[in-house]
This record gives structure tokens, C-alpha cells and sequence, in this order.
């Protein structure tokens, strides 16, 4: 995924659209994202292949096991019994109807299990990336002008160990410092325990909370997200300061930015009209792979803090080599960056107006 | 022998985190010599706080912290450097032969580094991981498989953009063959940008890896991997010695190789610098 | 007293082993209306001449001398004081136009913007008048041009409206860094064309910076030949480059290709210029020069006048006698 921080030079998506209209480059890149997700389809199946055991030996206790029809009727209910490319095929064939497959692990429509974990993970995922965005710009630019002071100099190593941080263990950190020690934040999972959960509007416990004008319950909900949430900006902020500080300083070595100083405009015009502008492609771009990275559902944070996101769904369904739910998670979850890059494609075009021009 | 300001050792960030990985990769080979007890050896009350005899504590079997951070040095290490050298060769590999060859070959195999690229590293990297079994070298193999796109793409960009490079043309005409031109001359302006991506992406590997085994998808009992042990501090996080010490081994190694990463990537001219982000 | 004087013009870079001289004593005048050539290789100092002429070189330099533009001292400008000098007074249109105009913001903008600021004018006026100059520079369809991306035009066409950028604000000196060095020949010529058109129309001066001294012959007065930061020859361009004094002159004059000639190779002066910051003591040309005599190095060596304002610095001297017969070189 980090990679797709790369492919994004103007030059590039300036030389690729020729035509101009809004609507044919979303079609061209829909047509890509599909194509991408067969793809995508295709190496989860393969992995799900990969299990040297015997999927049903794990999913069915050892009485069952050894009554043979009770083992090739739970082959049959999952398809387990045709020939793999058969399987394949099947599966696709579901997947265009919008059937995911049953989940081995809940016995449950693995699409009705990832719409039960998936608003926990948007949740954290946009208060992350809300933190992330307004110190990651700020202390990237901070840094870019200071450049080689020492505001930037402790930004720098700051942001470098921020990147180098384990999150996991941060996680432990955090939650044993300021959970245990400290008391400043409730322990895990997403209420206090016994606490009833608002009734679903959109899933998101704070936002559902608020709609329903229970505000302490929105209070207590919103505690519970801080720390997750944080651990996560940390890493974020990090990457987004990196960035930025790169991309700006890049830009500042341009021979436009010096052509506009030579017109005698103020430095700050310059740098907000000249400098900022070409900066904020390459910061949507880093921004939209942070949010996408955030949404796919960071696992390990999610673990240490019994978050019920789809990190938390595909780390259960890989450990319990629930087939379906891997391949459901691996979908969703590409699909998600598929449509972050195509949301960033578009914010380009917003951005720099010669795009539309070709 | 003259003086170059630009030399890798004038940088500070550079010299510390080979210092700092230095240090580690002494503690690995004589770590039998530096550790205090035998890392598996349930020798000692368990759960004891860091003491006089225990620096780091002791864990739920009465194993020393201490000797188990410095003998995981032993399985971290040298498991991160094999994974992004075998990344490196295979994302090496199959971008040379795209940019090489060029036409449906290059689409395809750029099609399917894509498709691996568009799932999260560690989504894939668990799901494969946990298909092949819970074992450190499936694991490595499950990181190997996520981190060699994007070495594949830089060697591609690279060879594309060489191949019509005046050197490789002037070669050509000398009467040079393309695979000789490519070899000799290509060589040396593609291995820089490589070593240095390996570099700058050991440090992910490391996370990446010691996540893995934090899952329980990688390290088994009694390995003393560092993943490993902070999982076992999630059990007993109030017992804060279990999981902080090894987590700091982590972040140090995982340091080193950044700010090493880094250094080298500021020294670069910008053209492989540029290459780098494209 | 002329419109630019500058007098024993130093400037000084920091590199990562000190401090090193980029422009070493310069000195020369530009009167109204005038062109003057700076001639010399990459390297020589000519951009920085140019950058210190309007501030922008690095912070971290130091810049010693006088540089009086209509009598304002302009060494020692602060950044505000130095605003109202750029693209008002002094402009300049640099060496790459693919690169100097911004690929993201409309030409409308970039021709607009300094407009406002330093005329007081409305956008309105500002868009008018943008218009105007943009057919001044034979751009066709300027209304068209105003609402494209500099991304939709030949490199040709964008120098021509960064040429028209830089008059916007009616600047009584234009800087042209090798304004078309980076475009093929053809076009290259339309744009000296153009800026000599414009020099008489709008009274313009302009210091043409380049290394081709083809390309100085046809359009400047006075000629200003640069190497390593110091001053080599300067004067009337027609005597400088008919009777050059200077053997780097004079090396250059021969470097150019001529198309009747019967050689084989081309000529040119072996050597590479010196390292910046390791100018020698005396003529930093000497280690190149076939007519380097001990003198040439070690000491300062004083310039020699002659009349018209003819002016060099060689120790040597050694196309004296074939000058004094009237022999061309």
C-alpha cells in the first residue's frame, strides 16, 4: 500500500488523462479497481489453498469428526467438496451478488459480520486520522520552514521514532500507563462493561450516541476511543510530518517559487499560493493511504485494545482458518484502498486544474 | 586521502545508528558470554520485578528477562536482514525482468504487483502466516511475500529509464549485446537505490515480523523472540517488565535502521533519490 | 549617472568547507536603454551577478560592495525593501522555461499577480493590461492564453510569457539568464528579436547573460567577459569581439563553430575552470592559458584601459602588437 505513495507524480496522471471529463476518468478508473479486485480475489483464494491442515478438522469438534457424514455435510454446507477451480468460480459468482460466503467461525454471512465490525474501525479510524492531519501538517510545515533548526531538528527524531515504534507494544505502553497507573482513560472495548450499546443507526457508537441525544453515553463511548486513537495518530502524525516537511522543501527547490519571489510578492503569498498548493498533491496522497491503512483496520492496536473492528475480525478468522472470513476481510478491506486512491485521484484534479487540461 | 563532507560518517544520524546496531549485532554473537543465565532455564521465582540478580525481572516461568532479551537478539536480527535480503532479491528479480523484457510481460507482472501491494502488509502477511502454520519461518515467509513489491517496482523504474539511457545506447553501439549492456553498465546505478530501499524498509520488516509473532503467528514457546515476549506482557500487563524491555530491544534495532536509512537517502544525489519516490 | 552602478561587487557562498568566493570584485555600469552582454562559462558567477541584483541569493551568503540602482544602495536591502525592487524595478526571465513558470496556477494568475501588488490596480485592469502584453510578446490568442496552463504551451511561447511576465510591471532593468539557451535555434532568434523590440519600445535595459557569444554579438552594446568570478575584458561589444585582448576572449571567440571552416574538430580551451573557492592569486585563467608566463600568477595583476571604455586584466597581453597593426584576430 505504501507503494501507491509513489506512483503519484503530476506528470504522470497529467500524461495518462487525455480526456477531460470527470465522469470518463472515473469509469476508466472503476473498470481498473475491478479488474484489481478480481485480482485481489484471486491471491486471497490462493492463500485460503495454502492451509496444509484440514479446514473442517478445525472448525468441527473431535465427536464430530469422526462421524464421516457429519464431516462431508459441513464440506458441502461450506462447498468444500468441489474441485478448486470450481470453488473459485462459485465464489465469484457469490461475490458479484453481494454473498460473501458464511463465516466457518459464526455460522453468520460473513457481509453481516464485517457490517458489525466495520463502524467500530471507521470510528477510530477518523478520529486518528483527524488528530493525524492537523499535527501532521502543522509540524511538517513547522519543520519544512525552520528547516535544519532546531524546531526541526526535534521534529525530525521525534518523527523517526515515532515510525520506528513498535505499535503494539506503544499500545501496552499506553494502556499500562495511563489505564492502570494513571486512570485517565476506561479499560478495553468500547463501553464500560454492562453498559448497553445506543441502538444502531449508523453503528458508531459516538455518532449513534449523539443522535439519540444520550450524551454521557456518547461521553463514555468517546473515552473508550481516545486511547486507540491516539496510539494510532502517533504513527500517523509521524508519517504525515514526514511527508509534508519532504514535499515542501522539495517544492521550495523549484524554479517557480524563486521566479515568484524574483516578482517581488510577499513571502507569504508565496507560499501559500506557489508552495502549498503543488505540496497538498503529494500530502492528499499520504493522507488518503493513511486513512485507507487506518480503515483496513489496524490489527495489532485493535488486539491490545479488545477493539471489535476488522482487524480484530481477520486476526479471528486467520487464527481460526475461517476461509471465508479471511477471503471476505481481504475484499472488503482492498476494496476500501481501492476506492481511497480513486477519492484521492479525484481531490488531484480538484488541486491542480491543469489536470483537466491534459 | 581527501576530506568528503558528504562521507556517510559525517552524519550523525547515520553514525548512531550503526553504532546502535553495532552494539546489537555484538550482543547476538556473544550473547552466551553476556547473558546472565541460560534464556530458557526457569531458574527463578516467577513474575519477580527487576532486581539485583534479575536486571529485567523474570517472567511466568521464572525465566530471566534479561538473557532472553539478549538471545532474542539472536533470532531478530538475523531473521530481519534475511528477510529483506531475500525481498530484495525477489522483488530485484522479478522487476528486472519486467523492465527487461518490457511489453505483456512487464504488464502482467506489474498487474500482480499491484494486486499484492493493494492488501494491507499486515492483513496478508497474517492470513499467510496463519494458512502455513504458526512457525517463524512461515512467518518470514508471509513478510518476504508483503515487502517485495516494492522493490520490484524500483528496479523496474529503473531499468526503464535506463534502457534508454545515453550509456546503455553508446554501449550498444560499441557493439556491446543488451544483457551485457544491462549487466555491467546498469549494475552499479541500480544497486545503489536498491541497498538503500533495503535499508530504509529493514525497519518495517522488523515491525512487521515481531507483529507476526505478537499474534502468535510467528515465534513459538520457549523462543525467546522479542514479538514473542511483549505478547507474553499483554497476559500479565501489570507485571510492566515483561513486555517494556523487550519492546525497547525493538524500537532500538528498528531505530538503528531508520536513521541509517535515512542518512544514506539524504546523501544520495536527487536523481536516485527521486527514483526512490516514484 | 547611469541607471545601475555596481563597484567592487563581491559575493561570498558557505559550502561545507567554508566560505568560497562565487563573484570576485565586479564592477560595471548600465546605462538607460543599454544592453550589456555578461559572457563566460557555467560557473563563471554570471547567475549570481543576476541573483544579487534582486536579493535572492542564499541566506547564507555574503555579499560585500556597492550596487546603486537609481542611486538606492541596494546591498543590505531588507526582504520588504527588497519587494518593492523585484519585478517593479528590476525583473528577470531565468534560463528554463519549462521550469520557472508554475505548472499548477493559471497564466492569468501568474501574469496577474505582481501586478496587483506592486500597481495598485484592480484584477480587472490587471487582466486587460495581461492581455495586451501577452500579444506585445506575439502570443496568439492571448484571451485563450490567459485561461490556459503553462503545460499547454512550446517551450518558445512559454518564454515569451515569462518575457511578458517580467515587463508586467514596467521594470526599467530586465535580467534575461540565458533566456534561450534551453530552445532550439530557430526560436532562439525570434526572442532576442523580441527583447531588442522591446528595449526600444519601452526603454528598456537589459543585462544578457549567456555563454554563447554568438548570440551576445547580435544583440548587446557592451560586452562583460567573466571567468572563475573575475573580470576578464569588458567593453564595446564590436571591439571586444573583433580585437579581443584577453586570450580567454579570444579562446572563446575561437571556439565558435564556424560553418565554412575546413577542420575536423572543433576548438577548445583545454582545462576546466577552477573549483569554487580555489581561485588562484593573480589570473585564474593562467593554468589554461598558452601564453602563461610566471608573472600571470602570484600577485594581483592591474587592469589595462584603453579607449572606449575597452578594459582587461592580463598580465601577457599577447595579441598587443597584431592589435596595434589593426590584424584581425
Amino acid at each position: 500500500m505504501k507503494d501507491l505513495l509513489r506512483r503519484r507524480t503530476p506528470s504522470e496522471n497529467s500524461g495518462g488523462v487525455r480526456r477531460n471529463s470527470l465522469g470518463t476518468f472515473i469509469v476508466r478508473r472503476v473498470a481498473i479497481g475491478i479488474l484489481l479486485m478480481l485480482g485481489i480475489t484471486f491471491i486471497s483464494f490462493s492463500v485460503t489453498q495454502l492451509v496444509p491442515g484440514d479446514p473442517a478438522a478445525l472448525n468441527l469438534g473431535q465427536s464430530a469428526m469422526s462421524d464421516p457424514t457429519i464431516v462431508k455435510a459441513w464440506r458441502v454446507k461450506y462447498g468444500l467438496d468441489k474441485p478448486v477451480p470450481e470453488q473459485y468460480i462459485i465464489y465469484i459468482n457469490h461475490l458479484i451478488h453481494g454473498d460473501l460466503g458464511l463465516s466457518q467461525q459464526s455460522r453468520r454471512p460473513v457481509s453481516s459480520d464485517l457490517k458489525e465490525y466495520f463502524p467500530a474501525t471507521f470510528e477510530l479510524a477518523s478520529v486518528a486520522i483527524f488528530f493525524s492531519l492537523i499535527f501532521g501538517l502543522l509540524f511538517g510545515i513547522i519543520a519544512a520552514i525552520t528547516r535544519n533548526r532546531w524546531p526541526d531538528q526535534i521534529i525530525r527524531f521525534v518523527t523517526l521514532t515515532g515510525v520506528s515504534v513498535p505499535t503494539f507494544w506503544l499500545s501496552l505502553v499506553f494502556f499500562y500507563l495511563f489505564y492502570f497507573k494513571l486512570s485517565w482513560f476506561p479499560s478495553n472495548g468500547r463501553l464500560d462493561p454492562g453498559t448497553d450499546a445506543p441502538s444502531t443507526i449508523t453503528g458508531m457508537y459516538t455518532v449513534d450516541a449523539l443522535l439519540h441525544g444520550q450524551f454521557s453515553l456518547f461521553w463514555q463511548a468517546f473515552r473508550h476511543l481516545m486511547l486507540p486513537a491516539i496510539v494510532l495518530a502517533i504513527y500517523t502524525i509521524a508519517v504525515l510530518t514526514r511527508f509534508t516537511r519532504a514535499s515542501i522543501l522539495e517544492i521550495l527547490h523549484n524554479d517557480y517559487v524563486r521566479a515568484a519571489r524574483a516578482k517581488g510578492l510577499p513571502e507569504s503569498l508565496v507560499i501559500r499560493r506557489h508552495v502549498l498548493r503543488p505540496a497538498l498533491l503529494s500530502i492528499v496522497t499520504v493522507a488518503g493511504v493513511a486513512f485507507g491503512n487506518l480503515l483496513a483496520g489496524s490489527v495489532l492496536v485493535e488486539n491490545v485494545f479488545s477493539w471489535p473492528g476488522i482487524g480484530q475480525y481477520a486476526y479471528r478468522s486467520s487464527i481460526g482458518l475461517d476461509l471465508p472470513g479471511i477471503m471476505g476481510v481481504s475484499i472488503v478491506v482492498a476494496g476500501i484502498f481501492i476506492i481511497m486512491n480513486l477519492l484521492v485521484d479525484i481531490a488531484y484534479r480538484f488541486i491542480d486544474p491543469s489536470l483537466r487540461h491534459g | 586521502m581527501k576530506k568528503n563532507p558528504d562521507s556517510p560518517l559525517r552524519q550523525p544520524l547515520a553514525v548512531i545508528g550503526v553504532t546502535i546496531l553495532a552494539i546489537w549485532i555484538l550482543i547476538a554473537i556473544f550473547a552466551p558470554l553476556i547473558a546472565p543465565s541460560n534464556p530458557i532455564a526457569q531458574n527463578y521465582g516467577q513474575l519477580l520485578p527487576p532486581n539485583s540478580h534479575n536486571w529485567f525481572g523474570t517472567d511466568s516461568v521464572g525465566r530471566d528477562v534479561l538473557s532472553r532479551v539478549i538471545y532474542g537478539a539472536r533470532i531478530t536480527l538475523p531473521l530481519s536482514m534475511m528477510l529483506v535480503i531475500l525481498a530484495m532479491i525477489v522483488g530485484t528479480v522479478i522487476g528486472a525482468i519486467a523492465g527487461y523484457f518490457g511489453g505483456w510481460i512487464d504488464a502482467a507482472l506489474m498487474r500482480f504487483t499491484d494486486v499484492v501491494l493493494a492488501f494491507p502488509g499486515i492483513i496478508l502477511a497474517m492470513a499467510v502466516a496463519a494458512a502455513l502454520g504458526a512457525e517463524l519461518r512461515n512467518a518470514v515467509f508471509a513478510v518476504v511475500l508483503v515487502a517485495w513489491p516494492t522493490y520490484a517496482r524500483l528496479v523496474r523504474g529503473l531499468i526503464l529509464s535506463s534502457k534508454n539511457a545515453d550509456y546503455v545506447t553508446s554501449s550498444r553501439l560499441l557493439g556491446a549485446s543488451t544483457t551485457r549492456a544491462l549487466f555491467v553498465d546498469l549494475r552499479p546505478n541500480i544497486s545503489g537505490p536498491v541497498f538503500v530501499l533495503a535499508a530504509l524498509e529493514a525497519g518495517n520488516g522488523m515491525l512487521l515480523l515481531s507483529g507476526l509473532s505478537f499474534l502468535g503467528l510467528g515465534a513459538r514457546p520457549p523462543s525467546a523472540e522479542w514479538g514473542a515476549m511483549v505478547s507474553a506482557g499483554a497476559n500479565n500487563f501489570d507485571k510492566w517488565w515483561l513486555a517494556v524491555f523487550p519492546g525497547l530491544a525493538i524500537l532500538t534495532a528498528v531505530l538503528a535502521f531508520n536513521f541509517l536509512g535515512d542518512a544514506l537517502r539524504d546523501i544520495l544525489d536527487p536523481r536516485t533519490a527521486k527514483a526512490l519516490r516514484e | 549617472m547611469s541607471l545601475l552602478e555596481v563597484r567592487d561587487l563581491s559575493v561570498q557562498l558557505q559550502t561545507k568547507t567554508g566560505f568560497a568566493t562565487a563573484v570576485d570584485r565586479l564592477s560595471f555600469t548600465v546605462s538607460e536603454g543599454e544592453i550589456l552582454g555578461i559572457a563566460g562559462e557555467s560557473g563563471s558567477g554570471k547567475t549570481m551577478t543576476a541573483l544579487t541584483l534582486l536579493g535572492l541569493l542564499p541566506q547564507h551568503a555574503k555579499v560585500s560592495g556597492s550596487v546603486k540602482f537609481n542611486c538606492q544602495e541596494l546591498v543590505g536591502l531588507s526582504s520588504k525593501e527588497w519587494q518593492k525592487v523585484r519585478g517593479a524595478q528590476i525583473a528577470m526571465v531565468f534560463q528554463d522555461p519549462m521550469t520557472s513558470l508554475h505548472p499548477m496556477l493559471s497564466v492569468k494568475v501568474q501574469m496577474t499577480e505582481h501586478m496587483v501588488t506592486h500597481l495598485g490596480i484592480s484584477q480587472q485592469q490587471a487582466l486587460v493590461d495581461a492581455e495586451e502584453l501577452l500579444a506585445d510578446v506575439r502570443i496568439p490568442d492571448p484571451k485563450k492564453a490567459l485561461n490556459s496552463y503553462a503545460g499547454q504551451f512550446s517551450g518558445g511561447m512559454r518564454q515569451r510569457i515569462c518575457i511578458a511576465m517580467a515587463l508586467a510591471c514596467k521594470p526599467k532593468l530586465l535580467l534575461a539568464d540565458e533566456p534561450s539557451t534551453a530552445l532550439d535555434v530557430t526560436v532562439q532568434a525570434g526572442i532576442l528579436t523580441l527583447l531588442d523590440r522591446l528595449r526600444q519600445e519601452h526603454q528598456l535595459s537589459i543585462i544578457f547573460i549567456t555563454h554563447d557569444l554568438g548570440v551576445l554579438s547580435s544583440i548587446t552594446n557592451k560586452l562583460l567577459v567573466l571567468y572563475a568570478g573575475r573580470e576578464t575584458e569588458s567593453g564595446a561589444t564590436s571591439t571586444i569581439l573583433q580585437r579581443p585582448r584577453h586570450p580567454y576572449t579570444q579562446g572563446l571567440l575561437d571556439s565558435l563553430p564556424q560553418p565554412d571552416s575546413t577542420e575536423k574538430l572543433l576548438k577548445s580551451i583545454a582545462g576546466f575552470p577552477p573549483e569554487l573557492g580555489k581561485q588562484p592569486v593573480g589570473c585564474a585563467f593562467a593554468e589554461r592559458c598558452k601564453f602563461a608566463e610566471t608573472k600571470c600568477s602570484g600577485s594581483e595583476i592591474n587592469p589595462t584601459f584603453l579607449g572606449d571604455q575597452h578594459k582587461f586584466i592580463c598580465a601577457v597581453d599577447p595579441f598587443a602588437e597584431s592589435a596595434l597593426r589593426g590584424v584581425k584576430s
